[in-house]
């Protein structure tokens, strides 16, 4: 328990896949999410064209 | 094609049961929106088998309400409810998505179809289809559009910042690496759009099964507790 009387989340030990990977996975994900979200408002706009 | 979007059904509602169960286990609203939301995904890809085999047009208008404006808005106010802290905002935004939701469905099944819906062909997609059968007024179009933003922002958004913090933190491994298998699968469905405009209808209904199977095995991952957790840890003072 911590001084809040809160149980401490548990830790784990980082490999240096953990460290690089996982970063790089987010970004990747955070450039999809703005680039979808741009795709989406740009074809519901009709400014691309419908298949 | 249709026996992908089936699998997508079959995983989307027995997803929509393990969340409802864990609700009534823990009884967090988030729990209770993310069920609403896959029950609306469900009936996003089983609206879409229907229409593999035959029109129908309470099918297509489910379809349209479910898949294209309503599931992502609602899974993403699941995570507006895990993450907003500030008192009073997120039931806020919960009244206004269930206000926006209900005037959806009046505009999407008020709206008449167009004779093309005659010549709907059950071996092209309805996302393919649907611009020329169904009526869309500028309203209906403008909270597509807003829902989807919304949707799709809070999900993934959430997702990767839960997983960010857990990350930076060096804390809780399994919920990091749910969190990112959430955010990949919630991005596969908006991605399918991308798929059918580089001709690639059939990639939709792909996107939808992977996308609802990583966001299974995230949440899977998540919630997942370690046995080590459960056991009471001795203490020196």
């Amino acid at each position: 328990m911590s001084a809040s009387g809160k149980k401490p989340s548990r830790k784990f030990h980082s490999s240096p896949w953990t460290d690089r990977l996982v970063p790089v996975i987010l970004v990747l994900l955070a450039t999809l999410l703005i680039g979808t979200l741009v795709l989406v408002v740009l074809s519901l706009l009709g400014v691309l064209p419908s298949p | 094609m249709h026996y992908i979007s089936i699998i997508s059904t079959l995983i989307a509602f027995i997803f929509a049961a393990a969340v409802f169960i864990r609700y009534q286990e823990r009884k967090g609203l988030h729990l209770l929106l993310w069920g609403v939301g896959l029950v609306f995904y469900g009936l996003g890809t089983l609206t879409e088998v229907v229409l593999g085999f035959t029109f129908n047009e309470l099918a297509l208008k489910i379809w349209y309400l479910t898949g294209a404006m309503l599931t992502a808005a609602w899974l993403g106010q699941g995570t507006v409810h895990l993450l907003v802290r500030k008192r009073g905002v997120a039931f806020t935004l919960t009244l206004i998505l269930a206000a926006v939701s209900i005037l959806s469905a009046v505009l999407v099944f008020v709206a008449p179809l167009t004779p093309a819906a005659a010549a709907f062909n059950i071996s092209r997609p309805a996302s393919e289809q649907y611009k020329e059968i169904m009526t869309r007024d500028g309203l209906t179009i403008l909270l597509t559009i807003l829902l989807n933003i919304y949707g799709t922002f809070t999900l993934v958004g959430g997702a990767i910042y839960s997983a960010y913090l857990f990350w930076r933190k060096k804390v809780l491994f399994n919920r990091m690496i749910g969190n990112i298998l959430i955010a990949a699968g919630a991005m596969m469905p908006a991605l399918g759009g991308t798929f059918l405009r580089l001709g690639l209808p059939d990639w939709l209904y792909v996107s939808e099964l992977v996308g609802v199977i990583l966001m299974y095995f995230g949440f899977t991952q998540a919630t997942y507790k370690p046995v080590a957790e459960n056991k009471p840890v001795a203490t020196t003072s």
